[in-house]
Order: C-alpha cells, then sequence, then structure tokens
C-alpha cells in the first residue's frame, strides 16, 4: 500500500493541484489539462523537485496578476477574464521550462523560468508606473503597450528572476552558488529581449514573444554554465 | 541531483559555431539597419557591418585570431568532413535536387500545397545529415537561420540593392497574403530543430523533426481537401486531417525504427492533440517539443 501511495501519490496531488488552481481561477479548463499533461511528463522523467519549481511560477505569476487587478483594468491592460489562464498562455510559458525540466536540466529549466517569471512580474507591476517608455526609440508611451519599459518593470523583472534564483537554491541542494547569477542574468536577459521583440516585431503574436523570451532565457542559461563551466 | 549538468548530444564547439553564426547574422543587420541611414551606399555599408560582426564574434574568443583558429581546427575534427565524404557529396547532391524539384514544383502546384511542401524538403535534408553526423546537422541549421535573418530582412526591406531583390524574388511567391509583413513559419521550424539536436539522443531529434515535417503537411493537406467534420474545439481542424497526421506520423515512426512501437504510438498522439488545438503559437515549434519531451519520458 505504501509503495503505492508513494508511487502514484505525486499524480494524485497533480490533479488536485490543477483541480484547486481551477477552482481559484487561475487557470481555465483547457489550461488546467494542459497543466496536467506537462506535470505529469516532468514527474514522470525528472521528479518533483523541477515540477515544485513550474509550480510556484504559477501560482506567483497569478498572484501578481490580480495585483491591483481593478486598476489595470480601468487602464485596459489587464489580462482578459480576471487573470484566468487558459491553454495559449500556459503552452507559450511553459512548454520550453518543461521541455529544459523533462531533461533533468537544473540550469537550463532555472534560465527558462526566471525569464518567464520576470516577464510575467514585469508585464503585471510595470503596468502600473504610468510614464514608461518604448524600448526601441525612448519616446513615452501608454502604459501596457507593446514593447513598453519602466523603471518600476524592471526592479518587478529582477524581483521575479531572484524568486526564482531562491528556489534554485533548494533545486541544487544549495551546492551550487552560480545556478543564483544564471537565473538573475538570463531572467533580466530574457525579460528585455521581449520587450525589444514586442517593440519591434509587430507581426508576431503575444505567446510567440513570450515563447522567444523564455528560449532566450534558457540560451542564456546554457551559454553561463558552460562559460561558468559549472559541473557536468 | 546536485550533480546533473549541461548534458548535450553535440560537441561543444560545434554548439558554439552555431550560436556565433547567429550572432554574426544578427549583429550583421543590426549595424546594417543603423549604418544605412548614415551611409547612403549598399556596398560599402557592407563593410563596416560584416566587420562589426566579426569583431563582436572574436570577442566570444577572447580577442585571439590564434584561439579562433585553434577552437575551429578541433570543430573540423569534430566534424569528420573526411571521413564522411561520400556521405557529404551525397547530401550535396540531395540539397540540389531536392531544392530543384521543390522549385519546379512552385509553378505547377497551388500556393497553399506548395507551402506545406516548403519544410519537408529542408526537414528531410536535416535528418539526413543528422543520421550522417548531427554535428554536421548542427552547422547546416546554423547557417539556415543565418541565412534566413538576412533574407528576411532584405525581403521586407523597402530599399533597391541586389540582396533585396533576391530575397524578394525567392520568397514572395510562397508567401500568404498576411505574412508578408513577416514570415516566422520557417524561423520556428528551424528553432525547434535546433533544440531537439542540441538536447536530444540524434534518434529521438530525427522522430521530432520526422513528425513536425511529414506529419504536419499531411494534416493540412487531407484537411483542406477532405476535411469535412471540424472539431469542436478547434472549427479550423478537422478529424480528417487530424486521422491522417496520426496515422502518417505513427507509420513513419515505425517504419523508419528509431523509436519503440509504444512511443512512436504515443508521440504521435501527443503531436496530433497539440496540433488540433487553436494556439497563436507556430505548429513547427510546438509539434517537435512535444514529441521529444514524450519520447525522452517514455524511453529514457
Amino acid at each position: 500500500m505504501e509503495e503505492y501511495l508513494l508511487e502514484y501519490g505525486p499524480y494524485i496531488a497533480i490533479l488536485v493541484f490543477a483541480l484547486i488552481a481551477y477552482t481559484a481561477r487561475m487557470l481555465d479548463l483547457t489550461g488546467s489539462l494542459v497543466a496536467i499533461f506537462f506535470g505529469s511528463l516532468i514527474l514522470y522523467s525528472s521528479g518533483v523537485y523541477f515540477l515544485l519549481l513550474l509550480i510556484s511560477f504559477l501560482v506567483i505569476g497569478s498572484l501578481f496578476t490580480r495585483f491591483k487587478y481593478d486598476y489595470k483594468k480601468s487602464i485596459g491592460v489587464c489580462e482578459p477574464e480576471g487573470g484566468r489562464r487558459s491553454m495559449g498562455p500556459v503552452i507559450a510559458n511553459g512548454i520550453i521550462p518543461t521541455f529544459m525540466a523533462v531533461l533533468g536540466n537544473p540550469y537550463l529549466l532555472v534560465g527558462a523560468l526566471s525569464a518567464a517569471l520576470a516577464d510575467t512580474m514585469a508585464t503585471e507591476i510595470g503596468a502600473l508606473h504610468t510614464k514608461p517608455i518604448l524600448i526601441t526609440t525612448g519616446e513615452k508611451v501608454k502604459a501596457g503597450s507593446r514593447g513598453a519599459i519602466s523603471p518600476l518593470g524592471e526592479m518587478a523583472a529582477l524581483m521575479g528572476a531572484s524568486i526564482i534564483a531562491i528556489l534554485s537554491i533548494i533545486l541544487t541542494d544549495g551546492s551550487h552558488t552560480g545556478i543564483v547569477l544564471i537565473a538573475l542574468i538570463s531572467g533580466l536577459v530574457g525579460c528585455n529581449l521581449d520587450s525589444l521583440l514586442g517593440a519591434s516585431m509587430d507581426f508576431l503574436s503575444k505567446e510567440e514573444i513570450n515563447l522567444l523570451g523564455t528560449l532566450t532565457g534558457a540560451a542564456v542559461s546554457s551559454g553561463m554554465a558552460l562559460a561558468l563551466s559549472l559541473p557536468v | 541531483m546536485s550533480s546533473v549538468g549541461l548534458k548535450m548530444y553535440v560537441s561543444f564547439e560545434s554548439a558554439k559555431a552555431c550560436a556565433m553564426m547567429i550572432l554574426l547574422g544578427i549583429v550583421f543587420l543590426i549595424s546594417f539597419h543603423f549604418l544605412k541611414k548614415r551611409i547612403n551606399d549598399f556596398g560599402i555599408t557592407l563593410i563596416p557591418s560584416v566587420m562589426l560582426g566579426f569583431v563582436t564574434v572574436l570577442a566570444f574568443y577572447g580577442f585571439s585570431i590564434f584561439r579562433y583558429i585553434e577552437e575551429s581546427q578541433i570543430l573540423f575534427a569534430t566534424l569528420r568532413l573526411t571521413e564522411d565524404l561520400g556521405e557529404l557529396a551525397l547530401g550535396v547532391v540531395f540539397v540540389v535536387v531536392g531544392f530543384t524539384s521543390a522549385y519546379l514544383l512552385s509553378t505547377r502546384l497551388e500556393q497553399q500545397e506548395y507551402r506545406s511542401l516548403f519544410h519537408v524538403v529542408p526537414g528531410l535534408l536535416l535528418i539526413y545529415f543528422t543520421l550522417v553526423n548531427p554535428d554536421i546537422a548542427l552547422i547546416f541549421l546554423g547557417i539556415c537561420i543565418t541565412v534566413f535573418f538576412i533574407g528576411e530582412y532584405f525581403r521586407q526591406s523597402e530599399d533597391e540593392n541586389i540582396l533585396s531583390y533576391i530575397a524578394k524574388t525567392m520568397m514572395n511567391a510562397a508567401l500568404r497574403g498576411n505574412e508578408v509583413a513577416g514570415y516566422v513559419a520557417t524561423l520556428f521550424f528551424l528553432i525547434g530543430s535546433i533544440i531537439v539536436i542540441l538536447f536530444l539522443p540524434s534518434e529521438f531529434a530525427i522522430g521530432s523533426i520526422l513528425v513536425a515535417t511529414v506529419g504536419d503537411p499531411s494534416a493540412v493537406l487531407i484537411g483542406r481537401r477532405y476535411g469535412r467534420h471540424k472539431w469542436n474545439h478547434n472549427p479550423k481542424k478537422s478529424l480528417e486531417g487530424s486521422g491522417a497526421m496520426f496515422l502518417v506520423s505513427a507509420l513513419v515512426l515505425i517504419i523508419t525504427g528509431f523509436v519503440p512501437i509504444m512511443a512512436a504510438l504515443v508521440a504521435s498522439l501527443c503531436a496530433t492533440l497539440f496540433e488540433s488545438l487553436p494556439l497563436k503559437v507556430s505548429d513547427n515549434l510546438i509539434i517537435p517539443l512535444i514529441c521529444g519531451m514524450v519520447l525522452i519520458s517514455i524511453t529514457g
């Protein structure tokens, strides 16, 4: 009995968590289904620590989506449906981190996830800044428009990257301090590239830009892991 | 867990070479874009832009030509160009035959069908190169992405010069109306292929690229001709198209035999499911990633 519980317990926990995320209006039905699929893949191939990192990304991202939601709604920069994510954003933000987690590679996962969280938090908190500028030309734009950056948003991005950095210490048992640096830098680079693409390439959809941002985070982190010659 | 590090299935040198090629292309384009306003001459603008690109790349070799030459020699040793000379020559023949037949087909087929074949030729070539040597496939991809970036920039630019003329005549034929503003499907296909070749064992990488190359076009072709029963969750995709995609990808995976039968079935099913979803992200990136993830979780 106990072995069964240990073996299948985490999968049941995923189902329960998806149910909680659904009832707490973090995800809608399609989003929860995709999340269950991604979560089970990670659990089956890499284990529960990698999964916890992704779940914390989802929870923290959703919390900051609701932060001052009414104000964001009044200026028209909020996520639709009360910040309830459907499968589009879940796949766009989650597929690269999930792929890296399935590979069982902490550096790549941390890089991709840090970029994803930094971008989400910069979008959600940076929208509160009243005078953002466009990243390419520096002209003043409306809050929440594509490619807008502000000091507040950059601080939020740094905060998001540091949250993942702290969590990543748990992932590697605190034995590699290099992973903290990786998380911070790849988060900031991924987030700003996201703004740059948003400002310059208007034919890319918002989801594609998010995906390219997480991909940049993963690329930066793999480059840094090789450059710092962290243990392989 | 703490000993898990960066594991790649290609050599470090070829990954670096691929990254450097893409970087060279991007730096070249950015500097060209900003310099052309100052220097109103196409030929003269090229020189400082290319030089800036090379300087940026050299920074990653510690600004030392000797280190660059040293690492290039290691790269050529890992590529085993002389040992695989026969296979490579055959590959070049395939490249010529493939692109010539694609060009000939482009005048016969309707635009939509030609478009769906647009990825089959490079995809099959990529699979061939991966079979010979994944490092060569990665270099091939690096060249493709760099050429794509430069070609796409000059296709969209309004200046009159030889590069824009070539890019416009080559690419505009295959594009849908709304894509003339920006064509990214190929870019996503190339990015997806790079990810699977870098991080997956070559048989899984080949499997994932096969599904994206052969399965996805069959869904488009069959779904457009015979698709009657539309899905509830996405009226643009039909039961017939998805069925064709599942059958073709499962068959191709089983016949080529790179992956176990069970894994082939599950991977094709997952790829088909994700293909039928109404997503705003290009299928060409989602399908290889989903396929690769499923293959490596089931068998690894």
